[in-house]
């Protein structure tokens, strides 16, 4: 978990959201950025309950909801609140800070592919759109998405990433892109190729390099 | 595969060579009264209690019968220390004078290993591919990682046949592709136990069991165009009523599914990023396959704007 800088109080409901298990995921929106109305602009009329939720998440909530039933659905918006703030944070220069450092980490796991070499992977949603797809993962060195190993991510919603975030991360921070090499699994029985899957192979080789001479092509600036 | 492309396996820190790796599993199983099996006492067998220890579950049971059958067993001797004693471990053969005490450790760990190797004879065997099918119908080995596989049943797989050498991985026919096991109990298990062949000839003998859109098998999508546009024609010529049609398009969701093959597209605010661009595609031929056809319209690239330079 990160240490909240720049803030000298607990964050309380902020701690508790960061502390379940598989939100590790997320990082700590900068209290400023959230208390700052333009950054929320749309959110009011997404999000039921905005008011009493932007309470909630910066521990502010001052009247006592009695009501059990108008509590669990605050509780719900807060967290539907955080998350659309976070995909909006995570994709200006300060979130991508922070997320850069976590990637450096491995936080967000590593690619399940082999000849990956355990690559830190990146969280990405599928759509923008929330309570559509769960959260996958993306593998800046074979550029494909994955199912997270774990389970609990299966919950945590795609959308409070978003589709541009790993692109953009890997376009801001080009240091942190991986060699992509023509590495590939060759399957073998007893030792010899077997002929389908190589001639697919050798067509593949050709995409990769037509793929290349247009890249080449371009004149360097 | 060439032998670089294993070298770095090897020193994949989950997998440790065979001695920790006992060591670590003793630990684990300590309580496990069962795992004092080399007491003629216990009422299963050495083999079925094996395969049922946590973390086995890859395993097929080997019949006693291509155990007991030397020529199955070929060349095995020269690998395995105290093989005599292992093989009767895994037989459960009572010897008339039974080893010291201080050698179980080591005729546990050699019956594991002997058994391992025989695991990978086996499987490559009639039986033993259909016992392995029974197991991949039920998808036991579990399903590709990769989102656009869409859940495709997935083969344990060796990466070298040397013991060992390198944990197992899974292969998917799908996208062609290995993955490490994502459950961290099959982090120990050794490759070499599976052997580099078995999902290879496991698909060559069942052909059937090829996924509808598998590398070894593309999908021709003109093909697949006519055939549908046909099939369309004709079911329009007959004059279905309308629960029926809805019931034909929830099939044909499905069938979709299993044909659609994706690839996965990277895009910053809804654009293509610029192939040109450092944080470009440079992996597309990875996925890429004969008869592929994005079925997205071709998106736009990139504004200039948003290139790095
Ligand atoms: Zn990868
Ligand atoms: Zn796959």
């Amino acid at each position: 978990m990160e240490v909240s800088s720049g803030s000298d109080y607990t964050r309380y409901w902020l701690e508790y959201f960061l502390s379940i298990q598989g939100h590790e995921l997320f990082c700590e929106v900068e209290e400023s950025y959230i208390l700052d109305r333009f950054n929320l602009t749309g959110l009011n009329t997404e999000v039921e309950h905005f008011h009493y939720a932007l309470q909630l998440i910066t521990d502010s909530l001052e009247e006592d909801i009695e009501d059990a039933n108008l509590r669990h659905e605050i509780e719900k918006s807060a967290v539907k609140l955080y998350g659309l703030i976070h995909a909006r944070y995570i994709i200006t220069n300060r979130g991508l800070a922070r997320m850069v450092e976590k990637f450096r980490r491995g936080d967000f796991g590593k690619c399940p592919r082999v000849l990956c070499q355990r690559q830190h992977v990146l969280p990405v949603g599928l759509t923008d759109v929330p309570f559509q797809k769960s959260v996958r993962l993306y593998c800046p060195r074979c550029e494909d998405i994955y199912f997270s190993s774990n389970k609990k991510h299966n919950c945590i919603d795609g959308a409070f990433f978003g589709t541009t975030f790993p692109h953009l991360l890997l376009q801001v921070y080009p240091q942190f892109i991986p060699i992509r090499t023509q590495e590939r699994y060759v399957p073998k029985i007893f030792g010899f190729k077997i002929h389908a899957i190589a001639e697919q192979h050798r067509k593949q080789d050709e995409v990769y390099k037509e793929n290349m001479k247009r890249i080449e092509a371009v004149p360097e600036e | 595969m060439s032998n670089e492309n294993i070298q770095y396996q090897e020193d994949d820190p989950n997998f440790q060579n065979l001695n920790d790796y006992q060591e670590e599993k003793e630990e684990e199983y300590v309580s496990n009264e069962s795992f004092d099996s080399s007491t003629s006492t216990s009422v299963i067998s050495w083999i079925t209690w094996y395969c049922s220890l946590p973390g086995h579950e890859f395993f097929i049971e080997v019949p006693e019968e291509f155990i007991e059958d030397e020529f199955n067993l070929y060349g095995l001797r020269a690998i395995v220390p105290m093989y005599e004693e292992a093989l009767d471990m895994i037989l459960d053969l009572d010897d008339e004078n039974p080893p010291p005490s201080s050698d179980l450790p080591k005729i546990e760990r050699s019956a594991e290993l002997l058994y391992g190797l025989i695991h990978q004879r086996f499987i490559l065997t009639k039986l033993g591919l259909s016992l392995m099918k029974l197991k991949h119908k039920e998808a036991r080995f579990g399903v590709c990682p990769r989102v656009y596989c869409y859940y495709s049943p997935v083969l344990p797989c060796g990466m070298t046949d040397i013991p060992g050498k390198v944990n197992v991985k899974l292969y998917c026919p799908r996208c062609g592709d290995l993955y490490t096991p994502k459950l961290k109990k099959y982090k120990n298990i050794d490759g070499a136990y599976f052997g580099t062949t078995f999902p290879h000839l496991f698909f060559l003998t069942f052909p059937e069991l090829l996924p509808k859109n598998s590398l070894a098998n593309p999908v021709d999508y003109e093909l697949e165009e006519k055939n549908e546009l046909q099939a369309n024609e004709e079911n329009n010529n007959e004059n279905e009523n309308e629960n029926e049609n809805e019931n034909i398009n929830e099939e044909d969701k499905e069938k979709n599914e299993e044909r659609t093959y994706d690839i996965y597209t990277p895009k910053i605010f809804g654009f293509k990023i610029h192939e040109t661009s450092q944080s470009g595609q440079r992996m597309k031929w990875l996925r890429w396959r004969e008869g592929y056809k994005s079925k997205i319209e071709e998106i736009k690239t990139l504004p200039d704007v948003y290139t790095d330079d």
